[in-house]
């Protein structure tokens, strides 16, 4: 078997692969990106929740933590978890993030970050959201939270002359959204580089302190690349696994961690039909201060994924649904300190453990409440959190009552579409994973560039920081 | 998906289950006659075990057999009667060879072997699971049965929402879809014990007590709250991740919906790489 030869070869093709991949390609470098996930044509993509999930989600939108309490999506397929998302570009906040970087021992330029941000934000047409895009339920939700006295407003995305059909989550069939799919691995392409999918197995085949290639089945054939350097870039959890796959654990270190923006919806009910469905899902934000724990952004979902975050059972679930056109929807999200752990199991299966802790918990219910005053601010008649059994809250004063009815973890649905950490980056050459300029500790070259490598985490949807770090990491490994 | 097959009328196979049922409830009162009056399997224990297994067999054939209350549960019930009924006869042959035992031990045992597979071959027929056994696409229907209760106004029967549950989870690639196969044959062989206390199939039970067996389950803690999850998001995302559903629900298409003149240019959009 003679492997293929090329400068870099970049696992995963998501927001850390797919831009690592142009990046590099546009040096002139010889690149090929191993996909996991399936090459899909976006002019095929149904608006079709039980159709789209199984072909863009990783383990079908079903990848959850060891005790089943959080959900984690993720996308699997060329152009990872860009497909799948909500095209907000939400810069981090550096005022927030930077210093506690830094105070864990990962101090990264802010003007590194912000040349990167402003490149890619020219590259991927970001614009503020128009506000006749929004869905319906973000009015209420704006001006519920500007009558609290809060900073709410439309928030960025990368979409170019959207046309608001509401099913960004499954792929967006029309290519509004510039998503990694339909605008860095084409780039890519047109610059000489490769993109194989549907790469099962995949592991780092090392000599030494030096990585040589990549080996992995495809189409029921193994199959090997050689690379002078090799990028990580499969995501949070997809990249600690690979590592790990390949026997490097540094220690135990490999997998370490691992942390989430995580959180719950929040659905309000309104006297009048609102038809949230019509329009950008995701659109608002409530910007949280400098000290603030959670973020508070307003969503909306068609009616699968809806049916799965209002509480309730039986008749009283049927006669909530009948109610879909009078909801608008939000979610509070928590920052998570990186306690969790990637781990393979006896039959090299992943293992993401992870729980929220108590505090957490206290500041998801937090924001929770703070949600509802916003709704009932907004007009809203009936707050109903995404919980495990029914419960509703028809006054602001009853809100308080949550910690009582919500315990615990299980008391609700919790998940996280930003997933982060377990290659913690760490200046220390004998502490976290990668360095500073992204190689794996005790490689020459070997890289990790997606949001794994992020040692506190950074209070915001991903996508933009991930772009940014991996823009940045390009550098390094073109060196 | 495919969301094509929507009529789930009798097949072949649904006549031939009706005949094997008839015929086993027949067999069955043979063997109890034979049991009862020609002492079949002796006297003492086997004899009286023999004697209350193919009541039990006829009981539940005869019933499935006139359609009183044909479902899975009975006949799966009935066979399982047959098959001990034809060991216990196989055990009286071991102990004391006769022809009569040999010829209805042997008679027995096949009728049971015949019943699990005719039953089997009629939801795989009339269904085609993609991912789901028969047997565990008959549980899933059950539960959707239950779940989702909307008093008559349902706009998808629950045999489609438990298709759809098993296609959709057909095209997924997760180890998370092996741990719900578990949970199909849990629910239909312990969860009626464990939340009612009633040793028996959960097919088996009429629609109010399998309502009451997934209140009792989403009413405790642990373990069962996660069964309770699973069965919310199967039946959740078959009933409403059906387009016919979705309307149901208020919720207009895309392309039904009022558009403008820049939404009505739907062509996608290419990027050129920035210079």
């Amino acid at each position: 078997m003679s492997a293929a030869r090329y400068d870099v070869a970049v696992i995963g093709s998501g927001a850390g692969g797919a831009v690592q991949a142009y990046a590099l390609a546009r040096r002139g470098l010889s690149v090929v990106v191993i996909e996991r996930g399936k090459r899909e044509d976006p002019t095929t993509f149904a608006h079709d929740e039980a159709v789209q999930f199984p072909r863009l989600y990783k383990h079908g939108g079903l990848q959850t933590t060891v005790d089943r309490n959080l959900v984690i999506a993720q996308g699997a397929t060329v152009g990872g978890s860009t497909v799948i998302n909500n095209a907000i570009w939400l810069r981090a906040d550096l005022d927030y993030v930077l210093p506690r970087w830094e105070q864990a021992g990962a101090r990264v330029e802010r003007s590194d970050l912000e040349t990167a941000y402003a490149t890619l934000e020219k590259w991927l047409h970001v614009e503020p959201l128009p506000p006749r895009r929004a869905n319906h339920g973000t009015d209420p939700f704006i001006n519920g939270a500007r009558a609290l006295g809060l900073e709410a407003g439309l928030l960025d995305h990368n979409r170019n002359t959207c046309i608001a059909c509401g099913w960004c989550n499954y792929g967006c069939k029309y290519n509004r959204k510039t998503s990694a799919l339909v605008t860095f691995i084409p780039w890519a392409e047109q610059r000489g580089a490769r993109i194989l999918d549907r790469c099962l197995e995949a592991r780092i085949l090392t000599r030494g302190d030096r990585a040589t290639g990549v080996r992995f089945v495809r189409e029921g054939r193994v199959e090997e690349v050689e690379a002078e350097r090799v990028v990580v870039a499969a995501g949070a959890i997809g990249s600690s696994a690979v590592l790990l796959q390949s026997g490097i654990a540094l220690d135990g270190r490999v997998g370490e961690g691992f942390h989430a923006f995580a959180g719950v919806h929040v659905t309000a009910e309104f006297a009048d039909p609102l038809d949230s469905f019509d329009g950008i899902g995701l659109c608002a934000y409530v910007k949280p201060g400098l000290s603030e724990e959670y973020v508070l952004e307003n969503y909306f979902s068609p009616p699968g994924v809806f049916s799965l975050v209002v509480g309730g059972w039986f008749t009283d679930h049927f006669e909530r649904m009948l109610r879909y056109r009078y909801f608008a929807q939000a979610g509070v999200q928590v920052p998570t300190v990186p306690s969790g752990r990637i781990r393979l199991g006896r039959k090299g299966d992943v293992q993401i453990r992870f729980s929220l802790s108590a505090h957490e918990l206290e500041v998801i219910r937090q924001g929770i409440k703070a949600l509802g005053e916003i709704f009932f601010a907004g007009g809203a008649i009936r707050v109903l959190p995404a919980t495990y059994g029914r419960i509703e809250f028809a006054r602001r004063e009853e809100l308080d009552l949550l910690g009582k009815l919500c315990p615990g973890p299980d008391d609700l649905s919790l998940g996280s579409a930003h997933p982060q950490g377990g290659n913690l980056m760490h200046a220390d050459p004998r502490r976290g994973v990668v360095g500073l300029d992204h190689k794996v500790k005790g490689f020459q070259n070997l890289f990790v560039s997606d949001s794994s490598v992020f040692p506190v985490n950074i209070r915001a949807n991903c996508q933009a920081t991930v772009m940014a770090m991996s823009l940045r990491a390009s550098e390094y490994v073109a060196r | 998906m495919n969301r094509t097959m929507r009529r789930y009328g009798p097949t072949l196979a649904d006549g031939l289950l009706g005949h094997a049922c008839g015929f086993g409830a027949l067999l069955a009162a043979a063997t109890l006659f034979a049991a009862l009056f020609f002492r079949l399997a002796g006297t003492g224990r086997l004899g009286a075990v023999l004697i209350a297994l193919g009541t039990a067999a006829f009981a539940a054939l005869l019933t499935a057999a006139v359609g009183v209350r044909q479902n899975g549960a009975l006949i799966d019930l009935g066979a399982a009667m047959a098959l001990l009924a034809g060991i216990g006869c196989a055990v009286r042959f071991a102990l004391a060879p006769a022809v009569a035992p040999a010829i209805f031990g042997a008679l027995l045992l096949l009728l049971g072997v015949v019943l699990f597979w005719l039953y089997g071959a009629t939801l795989r027929v009339r269904y085609h699971p993609r991912f789901l056994t028969a047997r565990q696409l008959a549980t899933m229907i059950q539960v959707a049965d239950a779940v989702i209760e909307g008093d008559g106004r349902e706009t998808v029967s629950p045999i489609q929402v438990a298709i759809n549950a098993d296609h959709l989870l057909a095209q997924m690639n997760s180890p998370a879809t092996k741990d719900l196969r578990v949970l199909m044959v849990l629910i239909e062989y312990l969860l009626p014990l464990l939340t009612l206390g009633r040793p028996l199939p959960f097919g088996l039970l009429g629609s109010h007590e399998r309502r009451r067996a997934i209140e009792r389950t989403i009413g405790r803690k642990g373990m069962f709250r996660k069964v309770a999850r699973s069965l919310k998001l199967l039946s959740m995302i078959g009933y409403y991740g059906d387009p016919e559903t979705a309307a149901s629900t208020g919720y207009i298409p895309f392309e039904e919906r009022v558009l403008d003149q820049e939404q009505k240019n739907q062509t996608p959009l290419r990027h050129p790489e920035p210079v």
